[in-house]
């Protein structure tokens, strides 16, 4: 306990967001569905960390438990989300999930954006009133200083003609200039952590290049820490310092971007970088692809959640156990029996 | 938007000539006429017969004996200068007839209307909102009943539940000693007491399906993405709720508003007839059993103008609400 309180200490300036053992479970009829069961990754300040992982890994369940936004049947059941905040910590996962707490680090301290920009804004309020109400709700500014600000942010997110966009509605914007819309909005409270769940997935390729290129200037300008959330191996490699390799709610790689890419230990995230295409690559050679599909997430079966796609999968170890998270190397974690 | 407008007006002016022709034909399809209605009650009620050149007399004096098209033209020519027409069976302008029952009509559709939207947005809402609760489960069986119940056989158990527990016959809309007084103190009073039956009444079916739409919806809108983003952006869940999903989930049911201004009217007719109320509802039903064509025409054409008249109204309201709408047609 001690020791872990000098730990706290000394990353006091560096560390802005602690989970630890963090389990979120939808109640369904069916069943308990383990969406995150037992993540934890700490991020520092202005770090970017990527969170990467198939379809229903758990990897946005994780992103929205930090802002306590988790649809319903999910609850946070257990973990701490430790947020430093001016030298106080709080435990996010400790909050009333619509308390007046959590609203005041919503949008202010911690902000997100979304996967789809079709549908990420109201339709019938323009992208300036829009804007303008989150800017209102966590700064004691007027009106006309709102809108100032709600210009200005728009200029910096890279939207021609701010002045008429602002009280232009989301449907007359394009793909993209919408996503630049949601994260003016996002920047305009001057977040110290900003979560992107996907945020370039349902746009173009080139499109997707700008966006991207547009997160790390603001990074740059504003000094946020960014978790960013994609299955897109490429873009994680453009932005992230460090990666988090989720697998059916379990974390099961966690080190910084050169080791994963270069020295990669989990069969699951060896197999990821495998199948990403490559260039230069002999032409019509097959890409290599996991065996197998995700298995259900209602009652997993006993032992490492990985085990029926596994190449290196031993039985009588892997279908027995659950392999925890450990260390081995310096900041290079991973859960699996091959590196015991 | 002006274009848009001035073309809606344009449109409105067709639908009524259509409305009118349609109105004129269902009057006229029942066999026989205003004359051979007459004739068959004299004979049923008084046992008269007659004779030959009397009826003839009689189609000549009311003009039905003179082609379809001729009475047509005749009867749109004057309705089309503001000339309603006589009742034939009442002998007396109809503009008398309605204007004896317009005003109580429309005190009554109006609380009417605004008792389906008191009651039917805030538990619509409340039903969307705490789904699957015991509360959502009990108005969602109110509006089923509500929806199920025939507006008579409501009218029919109020009056009978008034008169047992309160003690007084709810009949009408005034007491005996004030039917035929003119207006006071007492009988507006009188009045009130009276109102709420037919306005609970005529409400419930509108209030019960506005439920089900509210609900329905909300619920859609609940589910999607620019909710959740509101909600990160560190909103209140009150002012969220009010501020974006219900205020979308509204514009359906915006543009359903003008309708219920001439189901209220007609909607009410058996409700009217069952509880003895003076609106127009019984009136047209009454012209409609004796042929009674230019009372009837006159009431389903007015009907018809304030169906017209609520629809342009709901179109433009949503236009103003929806900027959705404003630039699709300002597109146009």
């Amino acid at each position: 306990m001690d020791f872990e309180n000098k730990t706290i200490l000394n990353n006091k300036n560096i560390t802005l967001l602690q989970v630890k053992n963090l389990k979120v479970y939808f109640y369904l009829e069916e069943g308990i569905l383990k969406a995150v069961d037992d993540v934890s990754f700490d991020i520092g300040r202005k770090k970017v960390l990527g969170i990467v992982g198939e379809s229903g890994c758990g990897k946005s369940v994780t992103a929205q438990s930090i802002l306590r936004i988790v649809p319903h049947p999910g609850r946070t059941v257990e973990g701490e989300i430790l947020l430093h905040q001016n030298g106080n910590l709080v435990d996010l996962a400790r909050l009333n999930p619509s308390g007046r707490e959590i609203r005041a680090i919503r949008g202010k301290e911690i902000a997100m954006i979304f996967q789809e920009p079709m549908t990420s804004l109201s339709p019938i309020h323009t992208i300036g009133n829009q804007i303008m109400e989150a800017v209102l709700l966590h700064r004691d500014i007027s009106q006309s200083e709102a809108r100032e600000l709600t210009l200005e942010m728009l200029y910096k997110v890279g939207i021609s003609n701010p002045h008429q966009r602002i009280d232009e509605y989301s449907y007359q914007l394009s793909g993209g200039l919408r996503q630049r819309a949601m994260i003016a909005m996002a920047l305009s409270c001057n977040p110290s952590l900003l979560i992107a769940d996907e945020p370039t997935t349902a746009l173009d390729v080139t499109v997707q290049a700008q966006i991207l290129e547009l997160m790390k200037e603001l990074q740059r300008e504003f000094g946020m820490s960014i978790i960013y959330i994609t299955h897109n191996l490429g873009v994680i490699a453009e932005i992230s310092d460090e990666v988090l390799v989720m697998y059916l709610g379990k974390a099961i790689e966690h080190a910084n971007i050169d080791e994963i890419f270069h020295n990669p230990l989990h069969p699951y995230t060896i197999g990821l970088l495998k199948s990403i295409p490559k260039v230069g690559k002999k032409a019509r050679t097959r890409l290599e692809a996991i065996k197998g599909i995700v298995p259900p997430p209602l009652d997993l079966p006993r032992g490492c959640r990985f085990y029926q796609r596994c190449r290196e999968a031993k039985e009588g170890i892997c279908n027995v156990d659950n392999p925890s998270l450990i260390e081995v190397t310096k900041g290079h974690r991973v859960s699996c029996f091959l590196y015991k | 938007m002006l274009f848009y407008v001035i073309r809606r007006l344009l449109y409105m002016i067709i639908i009524l000539f259509l409305l009118s022709v349609v109105a004129f034909i269902i009057i006229q399809l029942p066999p026989g006429d205003y004359v051979s209605a007459y004739v068959a009650e004299m004979q049923s009620m008084r046992g008269e017969r007659l004779a030959e050149e009397e009826i003839i007399a009689l189609r000549k004096v009311y003009g039905v004996d003179r082609p379809m098209y001729v009475q047509y033209s005749k009867w749109l020519w004057k309705l089309s200068h503001g000339n309603f027409g006589m009742s034939l069976q009442l002998q007396r302008p109809v503009i008398d007839l309605i204007a004896e029952r317009l005003p109580l009509t429309v005190l009554i559709c109006i609380l009417a209307t605004i008792f389906t939207y008191a009651v039917g947005m805030p538990i619509g809402i409340y039903s969307a909102i705490r789904q699957y609760s015991i509360g959502d489960y009990f108005s969602t069986v109110f509006g089923f009943i509500g929806l199920a119940v025939p507006n008579f056989l409501l009218a029919l158990i109020l009056m009978f539940l008034f008169y047992k527990y309160f003690g007084f016959s709810i009949g009408g809309l005034f007491s005996l000693q004030y039917m035929d007084a003119s207006w006071s103190a007492g009988k507006f009073i009188d009045m009130f007491k009276h109102l709420p039956i037919p306005v609970i009444v005529i409400g419930t079916p509108g209030a019960a399906a506005l439920i089900r739409t509210m609900r329905g919806c909300l619920l859609d809108e609940l589910r999607k993405q620019y909710v959740i983003t509101a909600r990160a952006k560190g909103l209140e869940e009150r002012t969220l709720l009010f501020k974006y999903p219900v205020r979308v989930a509204i514009n359906p049911i915006i543009s359903t508003i003008g309708w219920t201004l001439p189901w209220l009217i007609s909607g009410g007719t058996i409700t009217s007839i069952v509880l003895g109320l003076p609106t127009t509802g019984p009136l047209l039903f009454e012209a409609l059993l004796k042929q009674d064509m230019e009372l009837a025409g006159s009431i389903l054409m007015i009907l018809s103008f304030l169906t017209v008249i609520g629809t342009f109204i709901s179109d433009i309201l949503l236009v103003l609400l929806d900027p959705r709408i404003r630039y699709e047609k300002s597109a146009v």
